[in-house]
Formats: structure tokens, C-alpha cells, sequence
């Protein structure tokens, strides 16, 4: 029994310990697509003004 | 583009739901008491906790439960790699409908704006983030695990391509190709873009870009073919990361004190300059195509080279040892080619040994 606990003590452990640095891999993820998504804005709101400022010209 | 941000519960929400399940226990022991010695509701849970039996029964209960979560946050770890892939490929499209007044209008606005900055730092944290999983995951009894994790790491590459292109003055252009191309799990759209990119680069680049790799060129022997030297700063680069981590992972005072021990050591500071030596030659000749081929604005290959740094940047304080991280990767990425590699090969193998001093 006593095993049979650490052994399962121990799977409980690395799973969490798995879990924990897939978290940050997929936080780094989710942080570096929502800045593509506001680089991406940000050259079309760019791309519009600068239509706009050579059409008054 | 689909508004779709992968979510998955945090270990808080496993904890709350066993939480949940206390929760009677905790009720009875708030009870219990008058309000005067009445505990905070965090440290009854925290006390009941320690003193509730551990059985195999509840144990296996609970790897379930942490097994769904781990399965779900692989499912969110493709489904955001995914993402990535559509949201640049929208960016290709745009840029490459760029006049090249258009693109450095936007570069300029973007750079005052601080994002292309930003956009560096986050994919070093992605690059650091892929590195430490790769690391941690990469033995795991979970293949699934170890699959979801190299896929990532194909993508990785080209993560940083495109604000590091930018940075060095590859432009909108440049910068998206050098994303494209240091990705190796580039999606069906996202290869279109780059096929039609690259068509308007210089014909030497596409000579460069449609070459395969051929060692006979190397004139090297056998056993210093390029994947063979390729392979064993790789795996030095690897005791090296683990002997740095080791560095981090000290108290602040001893980490200080072994950082500047590592600065001031006259071999340290060799092989830093003889790792520096051929980069600087690659930056410099790199710069010089540029000029030499303002439609290409970058040199495309430097750009993915110098993008690997970036996961490295940061790690350590002393300008000696980032100059060595940094002249060890621009050299492993400059495709184990010439004297570089072998310059590589044995400095990475003396910086080993010299971190292993310090660390042991």
C-alpha cells in the first residue's frame, strides 16, 4: 500500500510539475499571438494613414 | 480571423474543485469554534489539508483530474501554434501588398511606437518557454506530450524572425520572409507567401533559398562533416544551458559572485573574443549585402541566425558570458559551415569546462 502511494504520490508530482511548464509555454504563446494580432492592427491603421496623408497631398 | 484564445484551468481551478469538496469539512470545522478563535478560512483548509489521509483511492482521483488538464492544455498549446500560423500569414498578405514608401512609413511608426520591441521580448519568452519545456518534457512517458512539444519548437524558429528582421534593418519585407523561412512547420499559406516573397528577392537569394545543403562543398572530412559538428555544439549547447540554469538557480549573492568570477577569467574572456571574432565578420558581411541589395533589405539568413540569441538574451547579466552565448548560437545557426564551426566547436567544448569549474 505504502508503494503503492509513492508510486502514485510521485506521478501526481511530475504531472504537476509537466502541467506548470506547459502553462508558461502555452502563456508565452498566447502573449506573443495577441502582439502579432496588435502588430498586424498596427500596419493596417498605418497603412490607412498613410493613404490618407498622400490623398490630402 | 477567428477570435479564439485557447483557455485551460489553472492548477487554482484543480485545487478549487478539491477545494469544493472539503468545503463540508471546513464548514464543520468553522462551526466548531466561537468567532473569537475562530481561523481563517485559508488556513483551516490549509490544516484540514495536511491531516486528511492520503490514499491510493484519492491520489488516483486527483492524477485524473490533472490528467484532463494536461491533455487540454496540449490541445491549447497546437490550437495556439495554429493561430500563430493564420495571424502571420494575414501579416504576409498585407505586407507584400506594401509599396516600399508604405513599408517604411509603417516601420517607422511601429518602431516609435515600441513595438517592435515588444514583439523581440515576447518571442524570447516563447523561445525561453519552449526551451525550458523542451527540456523538462522532452523524456516524459507521455508521447503526445513530446510530439505537441517539438511541433511547437518547429514554429519557434520563426517566431523572432520577424521583429528581429525588422530590427536590424530588414524591414517589413525582410523581416516577414525571415519569419517564414526560420519556421519549420510553416502552414500551406503561409509557404504560399513566402514562395511569392521570394520571388522578388535578388536571384542570388534564390539561388541561396532553392539550394540544397551539399556537404561535398564543405570540403571537410567525415567526421567533421557539417550535421556531425552541427550535432556536437548542439549537444555542448545543451550542458552549457544546463550548467547556466544551474548559475540561475543559485542564491543571488553566490550568482553574483560567480558571474563575475566567470567575467573576469582570462580564458572566459578568450573565448568570448574568439566566438565574437567570426560573428562580427558574419554581421558585418550580412550589412554589407544589404547595401549591396536594397530589394532583399536584409540579409535573410543573418536575421534567422540572430534570432536564436534572443531566447539566450537576458539569462545572465555579464556582457562576457552573453557575448559567448551570443557568438555560440550565431555560429551554430550560420549552418556549420567554414573555419566558424570549428572556432564553434571548440570554444563551446573550453566555456563547458570552464562553467563546470565554476559550478562544481
Amino acid at each position: 500500500m505504502d508503494h503503492d502511494i509513492h508510486t502514485l504520490r510521485e506521478k501526481y508530482d511530475r504531472i504537476l510539475l509537466e502541467n506548470e511548464t506547459l502553462r508558461e509555454l502555452n502563456d508565452a504563446l498566447r502573449e506573443y499571438n495577441a502582439m502579432l494580432k496588435e502588430f498586424h492592427e498596427a500596419i493596417i491603421v498605418e497603412k490607412k494613414r498613410y493613404e490618407i496623408m498622400h490623398d490630402d497631398h | 480571423m477567428k477570435e479564439h484564445f485557447p483557455t485551460s484551468p489553472t492548477s487554482t481551478e484543480t485545487k478549487q474543485q478539491s477545494d469544493e469538496q472539503s468545503g463540508v469539512v471546513i464548514d464543520d470545522a468553522l462551526n466548531t469554534t466561537t468567532p473569537l478563535e475562530r481561523e481563517a478560512p485559508e488556513a483551516v483548509l490549509a490544516r484540514l489539508q495536511e491531516k486528511t489521509p492520503e490514499t491510493p483511492e484519492t491520489l488516483a482521483e486527483r492524477i485524473d483530474s490533472i490528467e484532463t488538464d494536461h491533455e487540454r492544455m496540449l490541445d491549447d498549446a497546437e490550437a495556439l501554434v495554429h493561430e500563430q500560423q493564420k495571424i502571420l500569414s494575414a501579416i504576409m498578405s498585407d505586407i507584400e501588398s506594401l509599396s516600399s514608401d508604405e513599408q517604411e512609413h509603417i516601420e517607422q511608426e511601429l518602431e516609435k511606437k515600441g513595438i517592435i520591441k515588444k514583439m523581440q521580448d515576447l518571442a524570447a519568452r516563447v523561445v525561453h518557454a519552449h526551451e525550458h519545456a523542451h527540456h523538462e518534457l522532452s523524456h516524459t512517458y507521455n508521447e503526445r506530450t513530446v510530439n505537441v512539444v517539438n511541433f511547437v519548437g518547429k514554429c519557434v524558429g520563426g517566431v523572432s524572425g520577424l521583429g528581429v528582421g525588422m530590427a536590424v534593418g530588414g524591414g517589413l519585407f525582410g523581416g516577414a520572409v525571415a519569419a517564414i523561412a526560420g519556421s519549420k512547420a510553416g502552414g500551406y499559406g503561409l509557404l504560399k507567401s513566402f514562395d511569392r516573397m521570394a520571388k522578388k528577392l535578388p536571384e542570388t537569394w534564390q539561388e541561396k533559398l532553392r539550394k540544397k545543403p551539399a556537404s561535398a562543398e564543405m570540403h571537410m572530412s567525415p567526421e567533421q562533416s557539417p550535421e556531425m559538428l552541427a550535432s556536437t555544439i548542439e549537444r555542448t549547447q545543451l550542458d552549457i544551458s544546463e550548467k547556466i540554469d544551474r548559475i540561475n538557480h543559485l542564491d543571488p549573492d553566490k550568482k553574483q559572485r560567480v558571474l563575475e568570477k566567470l567575467a573576469q577569467d582570462p580564458r572566459t574572456k578568450d573565448i568570448a573574443e574568439k566566438l565574437m571574432k567570426p560573428t562580427n565578420k558574419y554581421r558585418e558581411f550580412w550589412h554589407g549585402f544589404e547595401k549591396k541589395y536594397p530589394t532583399a533589405s536584409l540579409g535573410l539568413e543573418f536575421v534567422t541566425h540572430v534570432s536564436i540569441p534572443l531566447a539566450t538574451k537576458g539569462m545572465l547579466d555579464p556582457i562576457v558570458v552573453e557575448k559567448i552565448l551570443l557568438g555560440l548560437e550565431s555560429v551554430l545557426a550560420g549552418g556549420a559551415s567554414e573555419k566558424m564551426t570549428a572556432i564553434a566547436v571548440a570554444e563551446a567544448k573550453a566555456f563547458k569546462q570552464k562553467l563546470l569549474a565554476f559550478t562544481s
